[in-house]
């Protein structure tokens, strides 16, 4: 059967092929020539469609065509061929066979083999027609419902035949499933576009309208589909849709909505909404499908949920405790223990029970019917924790970790971090990633501290970091406790949790911002300075509130740390005794007496403004009478004046108006040059009278003409404003 | 204009008056100077006290120009082995009286102390004034 002269080209190419490579194109063949050659078997590639060509299928022409004989299997052959091409011709059964064709009929395909020869035959036949001559044009129908009834049609003509036929129960199988692989060869053709044209159909009939349209062709077209053996690709198609809706669904109801709990909506919505849609495509698909789907449904819109949130993760946070709500049916849902889901059917307690690390059993079922595009890992919670810790880091990094972003801002949103991060996760796993990056960028900026020193000890309005505040008043530090052995309750750290994961650590407010520093010692001595500055501008001697506020630290701190506070607050409480015990002159005269060793930070301070102003006569008389009696009940002490420091109350007679102030020291002696000497005074006057700085002369002086007291004259004149 | 002081709050520093040798800079010369033996300001305090001032005071040398933390010294003196000698100069300690404030138990303890070990003293110069001094001798090699 093979034709010879296919073979002996072959062979000639062969021989093209060894001789060229033996003399490697030297001698009679040329450069040329020998391209030539090449090209033309690089241009022959066997495949079926050659093969085909070559050794073409035997059909049921074959039967009909050894002529010449004419016994009785012949006739039969022909009538039953003439039969059969009638019906092929008109593509529909005119009429039942008549007695001779039917006699014909069962002469030849007296047995199961002659059956299934002779089926084989049949379909070799009709798909080279079929190829040819039907598929262009069922492709190229730009309806589906059309292309769906030909096919139909196809297919009772052919099980009208086969009915015929009388076929045998394995020959008929044979046939029916040729026809089906024909039918879906026209399916899944790239022109057709099944998956377009399906979705197409089931969105505008089904899913997307209010009330089912024209279900009984949809449901025709489906129950063809699937009955064809395309059940698979109409599960996927159906999933992807219902994900798909889910989607659009979530997007328009969910989105940016923080305030109001959403997770009985969605289900109602799927239950009564999707579902019953859902159900009806598949029912006819999926032989397994039954009412649990529908928890599939609602698992993959709470994950469809999840990743809608986490891409509002950054606003969620910054917007707490406004979306407390959103937050915690975020919680529901990446929570490792799957949420119950109103449980009012009974054959749901296999999804129940199945913890979601891994995938509920018919969750992967459902969608393992959908492509490939739909990338199964993002349903698994761990990706999705892992996704929502890196969206915040980014989103974090882009909007608040720059240096355009406000320190107390930070803080603020860092500790919005912590309270949401632990309603989605109260294990603090999540928390503990998330803020790492925050630390680390806090740990980089220089008025952090004073920030948080201040944001804990503020207690007025004002404090935009009040929050810090009740927390150290209301929260009293929990102690970490280690691991304890013989707990029995004791379970491990979550899966995903770091290897240093300390839950205390992160969940505790101010424990977290003040661990981001390896050492509590700058904190201390930023204490140290805010509480000594307060001390010197406590009026009578009040220290309680100091040492209420200091006792709260020391619970937080560790009593130990604040030593030096200790000494600087008994400085005080001592100086009201030394006070008293001095009695007042003249005019009242007030000292504060302190260990100066433990006020470095304060004399630091003080020495860098002017560690020399001379203060006025009558109050350095005063001062000298003070020290005198200092030394007498304090034997072996004397007393060091810092001038700069105090407060000064005073009361300035101009014309006929007393007007008083409370100010610094060195204003004070300012102001004083000018009621001892002439009226008119210039900066140098002052620099040399109370041997201060040029600088700190000029501001006292603006001091007073800012106050109408005084009067600019030219640059560095000034004169009393009567 | 007339300026009336209504109230001047004062802030000032207290600090021991010490007379040591090398007091050059006269009274500007707030010690900063060191206890000899706990390494501490003196108008700071002893290692073992927390407050300073009344509750740790200084005891000033009469024979010799060092100062000491009154709990640091007592607790050099309360060692047989200090036979009531200054740790720094080796001379016999004894605290200015005049200087010393309202008197406690401490500063009576001190007395007893500095009694006693004079009385060992001239306990053991009464039996050999040869052992006293090579006793002597082979403290000051100890300490070296």
């Amino acid at each position: 059967m093979i034709p010879t002269d296919h073979l002996n080209y072959d062979t000639d190419v062969c021989a093209f092929c060894v001789i060229c490579s033996e003399i490697n194109c030297f001698g009679e063949f040329t450069g040329l020539n020998c391209y030539s050659t090449l090209a033309r078997m690089a241009t022959i590639p066997i495949s079926k469609d050659i093969i085909t060509s070559i050794i073409p299928s035997s059909n049921l022409s074959d039967l009909g065509s050894t002529n010449g004989r004419t016994n009785d299997i012949e006739n039969d052959i022909s009538y039953l061929l003439s039969w059969l091409e009638a019906i092929w011709d008109k593509k529909q059964l005119v009429e039942e066979p008549t007695a001779r064709v039917k006699s014909a009929i069962r002469s030849c395909l007296k047995d199961e083999y002659n059956q299934l020869e002779f089926v084989k035959l049949y379909n070799n036949t009709i798909r080279s027609t079929f190829m040819r001559d039907l598929k262009p044009i069922l492709v190229s129908n730009n309806s589906l419902i059309q292309t769906v009834t030909s096919i139909k049609e196809l297919q009772i003509l052919n099980s009208q035949i086969s009915k015929c036929l009388g076929l045998k129960e394995f020959p008929r199988e044979v046939f029916d499933r040729n026809l089906n692989t024909l039918f879906r060869s026209v399916f899944s053709d790239r022109n057709m576009n099944l998956y377009d044209k399906l979705t197409k159909l089931l969105n505008d009939n089904l899913f997307q309208s209010e009330t089912p349209q024209n279900y009984d062709t949809i449901r025709d077209t489906l129950i063809l589909l699937s009955s064809i053996g395309l059940n698979e690709e109409l599960n996927s198609i159906t999933v992807n849709i219902a994900i798909e809706r889910i989607k659009t669904y979530l997007f328009n109801t969910c989105l940016g909505l923080w305030d109001t709990p959403l997770l009985e909506q969605i289900n109602s919505w799927i239950r009564k909404k999707l579902f019953p849609r859902f159900s009806m495509v598949v029912s006819l698909s999926d032989s397994d499908f039954d009412e649990t789907y529908v928890y599939d449904l609602i698992k993959i819109a709470h994950t469809e949920l999840v990743s809608l949130r986490i891409k509002e993760i950054f606003d969620l946070v910054s917007n707490y405790p406004s979306t407390t709500l959103a937050l915690s049916e975020l919680h529901q849902c990446v929570s490792f223990k799957s949420v119950n889901i109103d449980t009012h059917s009974s054959n749901n307690i296999r999804y129940n029970d199945s913890t979601c690390i891994g995938l509920s059993a018919s969750f992967s079922n459902i969608l393992n019917f959908s492509y490939n595009h739909l990338d199964k890992s993002s349903y698994s919670q761990a990706h999705q924790r892992a996704k929502l810790v890196d969206r915040f880091i980014t989103l974090c990094n882009d909007k608040l970790l720059h240096s355009g972003a406000n320190t107390v801002d930070i803080i603020l949103c860092y500790i919005s971090t912590i309270k949401s991060f632990l309603i989605i996760d109260p294990k603090g796993v999540l928390l503990d990633k998330v803020v790492r990056q925050i630390r680390r960028y806090l740990r980089s900026r220089e008025d952090i501290i004073v920030k948080i020193v201040h944001g804990l000890l503020n207690e007025s309005k004002e404090n935009r970091l009040i929050e810090l505040s009740d927390e150290l008043i209301n929260n009293r530090k929990k102690s970490i406790t280690l691991d304890d052995s013989t707990d029995i309750n004791w379970v491990p750290d979550p899966i995903d949790a770091l290897p240093d994961f300390k839950k205390g650590k992160v969940t505790d407010i101010i424990e977290s911002l003040i661990s981001i520093f390896d050492s509590k010692e700058i904190f201390i001595n930023e204490f140290t300075l805010l509480f000594g500055k307060r001390l010197l501008e406590i009026q009578g001697y009040d220290v309680s509130h100091i040492i209420y506020q200091l006792e709260l630290l020391k619970a937080r701190f560790g009593e130990a740390e604040f030593n030096t506070l200790d000494v600087m607050i008994r400085d005080i409480e001592e100086s009201k005794l030394i006070n008293s015990s001095l009695g007042n002159g003249n005019m009242p005269f007030q000292i504060s007496v302190l260990s100066h060793i433990y006020w470095q930070s304060i004399s630091q301070f003080e020495s860098a403004i002017d560690d020399s102003l001379v203060v006025p006569e009558s109050v350095h008389n005063q001062f000298r009478e003070v020290e005198k009696r200092f030394s007498e009940i304090k034997t072996g002490r004397c007393l060091k004046l810092l001038p700069t420091l105090g407060r000064v109350k005073l009361e300035l007679e101009v014309g006929d108006t007393v007007k008083p102030f409370e100010v610094s020291p060195m204003e004070a002696s300012i102001i004083s040059l000018f009621q001892d000497n002439p009226s008119v005074m210039t900066v140098e006057t002052v620099v040399r009278s109370l041997q201060i700085s040029e600088y700190a002369a000029s501001k006292g002086l603006e001091f007073w003409e800012a106050n109408n007291i005084l009067r600019k004259i030219n640059n560095s004149t000034y004169i009393i404003n009567e | 204009m007339k300026v009336k002081i209504v109230e001047w709050h004062a802030v000032t520093t207290w600090h021991w008056k010490l007379e040591s040798s090398d007091s050059t800079s006269g009274q500007t010369n707030y010690s900063d100077e060191l206890c000899g033996i706990c390494r501490v300001a003196f108008d700071g305090t002893c290692p073992n006290c927390k407050y300073p001032g009344d509750e740790c005071p200084i005891v000033l040398g009469d024979g010799c120009p060092h100062n000491f933390h009154l709990h640091c010294i007592l607790r050099w003196l309360e060692q047989d082995s200090s036979k009531g000698l200054c740790p720094m100069c080796r001379q016999i300690f004894m605290p200015k009286k005049d200087k010393l404030v309202n008197v406690t138990d401490e500063f009576s303890n001190l007395q007893t102390l500095i009694d006693g070990h004079r009385a060992l003293r001239e306990g053991l110069h009464s039996t050999s004034d040869q052992d006293f001094e090579s006793y002597r001798g082979e403290d000051l090699q100890m300490s070296e």
